[in-house]
């Protein structure tokens, strides 16, 4: 805080300004020593990996491993995305009816890389978890 | 720009114990360039012949090669680590 804005505030206290005074004063100080509010938010850490971890309970599967941890560089996932443009557009078509059958609603057409992106970065502020009592799986951004 | 991978270190379980590797992955990259190289004027015919008769995907040999690079080159940091008792198997681009 400035010295000129202390005398002020120091001058209403002991009553020789009155409040509108002192608010003029002040205002006609405008931001010089105002407490600093910087209102721009530091940049997001860039996400540089994906990690998937699993964890399998040994009850429910006694041949298979117990923990697999995999850490995938965004860089190499926005790679492979781009793989998704030399798919010809009747194999996508037939995909995209095969993952329908499953349950599962994407187009592969669709999927842009402006989404990719959205889906990272709403991953930088998420972690997901899934608990089936078979495992456990978590993913999250580092 | 991220630096490609150089090294790859792989954790195996052998016989007697476990066995690491590291393998001089940047190897790979003047093996890519010649086949890479080779199959250039084959891709670039495929293409040609693909436009010629009006197939719609007829630019998707020339793609392939330089997305090809663009996976290699940014595998540094993939890591696979599977822990089973007595089977561990690491897999680590580095």
């Amino acid at each position: 805080m400035s010295e000129n804005r202390k005398r002020i505030l120091e001058l209403l206290a002991n009553g020789k300004i009155s409040v509108d005074e002192a608010s003029k004063l002040l205002s006609a100080l405008g931001d010089e020593g105002a407490p600093r509010t910087d209102t721009t938010v530091p940049p997001v850490n860039k996400m540089k990996y994906l990690r998937v971890t699993v964890d399998a309970l040994k009850s429910q599967h006694p041949d298979g491993p117990e923990k697999v941890n995999i850490r995938v560089p965004v860089a190499l996932i926005r790679a492979g995305m781009k793989f998704s443009s030399l798919i010809p557009k009747e194999a996508s078509e037939q995909v995209d009816k095969a993952l329908c059958e499953k349950g599962i609603n994407i187009n592969l057409k669709n999927l842009k890389e402006e989404d990719l992106e959205t889906l990272l970065e709403a991953l930088t502020d998420l972690e997901v978890e899934i608990d089936d009592g078979k495992g456990h799986v978590t993913i999250h951004a580092e | 720009m991220n630096q490609p991978s150089t090294m790859l270190h792989l954790k195996f379980p052998g016989a007697s114990g476990y066995h690491g590797l590291w393998l001089p992955f940047f190897l790979i990259y003047p093996i890519l360039l010649v086949i890479s190289l080779i199959l250039l004027p084959f891709l670039l015919l495929a293409a040609m012949i693909m436009a010629f008769f009006e197939i719609s995907y007829a630019l998707v040999p020339l793609k392939v090669l330089p997305l090809v690079w663009n996976v290699v080159f940014k595998t540094r940091g993939l890591t696979v680590d599977v822990r089973k008792k007595g089977h561990d198997v690491l897999i680590d681009f580095v």
